[in-house]
């Protein structure tokens, strides 16, 4: 008679429960329109994209379909070799302007290369106004660069350092290397890129 | 009380006002770099005159340039002269022979009148009669030999570097004498003038520079070596600091000799091109501050570049171009003088440059040390 009381109670105590649990959903209606543009910024070829290289070779710039994808290959040898205006960072939006930064993900890693700079400028008539160099031996953002003005041009370089040491003058210091980078862009600079 | 509320209400909307219109968009393109080496295209190799370490690649070079002296005879001033004279007075007779030669450069040549300088002069008195006996610079690259009896002998030669100058003046029988003039040991003009039978024939002296005024110019004298009438013979190189030869020497005006660490023109590192393209090199050198004139400079088989040019520092930093042909050389060239007073050694930091001709896509530069000391 007692088990009965409180098997009793327990029940009421669990219809309780479930009675102040019971759920509520309200729905808002929230609307994400994706409206794309074309992208104000893009690559172009430098001078020497596709230009003599070392040995007969080309030196390679390979621009995506939207000019939003860059893919560069050069065929330096020891020492230092300076590849000069290969590429172009160009706003075409002819009214505003962009903040742009550097991400190395993935650097250089082969021992041999002593120095990888990559190099950002404009010109100012016929002078180079030097806005970064990017070390390609080291992962890292830069900060903000610029802005790259409405209608804008920047010019890239890539300057490469191998060192001689344990080298032979008939092959090459190494096999091949590759670093991989973003360039980011953003109309503001006050937040840094996620 | 309340206006601090408000004020932190103020501020706590202004800061969310700001983070709105800053609202970050952020937008990312990939970007890969590939490298691709290759074997070094263009390598040194060491010219044979100077000791020197190149690299395991043959891409770097470490040159040790000797600092040998010699006489620096110089005028700097149109109105002024300098004649380097060594009084020998000598009897040239029947089947005698006397020589006289040494290492001559002649640079920053100006010369509006034309009287040019003698690189080497021999006064040869036939009875009381001076004659003169020369080879003469005028510019360009050739010299003139002088000599009585006979018209000027014009003999091209690349000026710029230094050669070994000697004229040999003999007496074969009586009434002749033969006079040769070799350049860098091969005769290069021989003549012979009668002279009355018998006739007293004395090497009175011997010489360099110009008497005449309104030239200016540096010439560097090296290894002198005099063989008398009697086969005695008279060296000098100027290795102990002091001229000892051209005693009998004068001058006036910004005008003299002194004896200084010198180096000829020489070849000091050779490039060679291993590929089938045309690449164009030149040299560019560092800044440096030093009590050292110097030059450094560039051939191929047909040109010369323009040159790196130092005084007390660097006046012109790098060289003209030059072609670097497929399968073929180029060779650098150094000239350094230095008082004697100079602390030894001077480094030298140049670089090789070259790029594939015709464009600059790439420009590849290789490390060359010159030590002089």
């Amino acid at each position: 008679m007692k088990a009965e009381r409180k098997l009793i109670a327990l029940l009421a105590v669990a219809a309780l429960v479930s009675i102040v649990n019971a759920s509520v959903f309200v729905y808002y209606p929230i609307t994400v329109i994706l409206q794309p543009t074309q992208p104000p910024i893009i690559f172009l070829p430098g001078n020497n994209a596709g230009g003599q290289d070392l040995y007969g070779n080309r030196i390679g710039v390979l621009i995506g379909d939207a000019s939003t994808s860059l893919t560069i290959t050069v065929h330096p040898t020891y020492q230092t070799n300076y590849y000069k205006n290969l590429t172009v960072i160009r706003n075409t939006d002819t009214t505003n302007s962009y903040y742009v930064a550097i991400r190395v993900n993935t650097h250089f890693n082969n021992s041999k290369i002593t120095e990888a700079k990559l190099r950002i400028y404009y010109l100012n008539g016929a002078t180079e106004i030097e806005i970064t160099k990017v070390d390609l031996l080291t992962t890292g953002t830069t900060s903000w660069l610029g802005p790259l003005s409405a209608d804008g041009k920047w010019f890239v370089d890539i300057n490469i350092t191998i060192s001689e040491s344990g080298g032979s003058p008939d092959s090459a210091p190494f096999t091949s290397d590759s670093a991989s980078l973003q360039l980011i862009y953003s109309p503001q600079n006050v937040e840094r890129a996620p | 009380m309340r206006y601090f509320f408000f004020s932190i209400i103020f501020l706590l909307n202004a800061f969310v006002l700001m983070s709105s219109l800053h609202a970050g968009i952020f937008t990312y393109y990939p970007v890969s770099v590939f490298l691709s080496p290759v074997a070094p295209p263009v390598t040194f190799a060491g010219s044979g005159t100077y000791p020197t370490i190149i690299g395991s690649a043959n891409t770097s070079a470490v040159v040790e340039v000797v600092a040998n002296k010699a006489l620096h005879v110089y005028d700097y001033d149109v109105g002024g002269r300098v004649v380097v004279l060594r009084v020998v007075d000598q009897s040239l007779t029947n089947n005698s022979i006397f020589s006289i030669q040494w290492v001559a450069f002649v640079t920053n040549y100006t010369d509006p009148s034309g009287v040019g300088i003698a690189l080497k002069e021999i006064q040869v008195n036939i009875g009381t009669s001076p004659y003169f006996v020369s080879i003469y610079y005028y510019g360009g690259n050739q010299v003139y030999f002088h000599g009585p009896g006979t018209p000027t002998y014009v003999y091209p030669v690349d000026m710029s570097v230094a050669h070994v100058f000697n004229i040999t003046v003999s007496r074969p029988a009586a009434n002749r004498l033969r006079i040769s003039y070799y350049v860098d040991n091969s005769l290069a003009y021989t003549y012979d003038y009668s002279i009355p039978e018998g006739a007293a024939v004395t090497i009175y002296s011997v010489v360099g520079g110009r008497y005449d005024t309104s030239n200016a110019y540096d010439l560097y004298v090296d290894d002198v070596r005099m063989r008398s009438v009697t086969g005695v013979i008279t060296s000098e190189d100027f290795e102990d600091g002091v001229d000892d030869f051209f005693v009998n020497s004068y001058s006036s005006g910004n005008a003299g000799k002194v004896v200084v660490y010198y180096t000829f023109p020489k070849i000091f590192l050779l490039a060679r091109n291993n590929d089938t393209k045309t690449y164009a090199c030149k040299l560019i050198i560092s800044p440096l501050t030093a009590p050292v004139t110097a030059s450094f400079y560039v051939r191929n088989s047909t040109h010369t570049s323009t040159s790196i040019k130092i005084k007390n520092s660097v006046i012109v930093s790098e060289t003209s171009e030059v072609l670097l042909g497929g399968g073929s050389y180029t060779y650098m060239y150094l000239n350094i003088t230095a008082p004697l007073t100079t602390s030894l050694p001077i480094t030298f930091n140049l670089q090789f440059v070259y790029r594939v001709y015709d464009s600059d896509g790439v420009t590849v530069y290789y490390p060359i040390t010159v030590e002089f000391g």
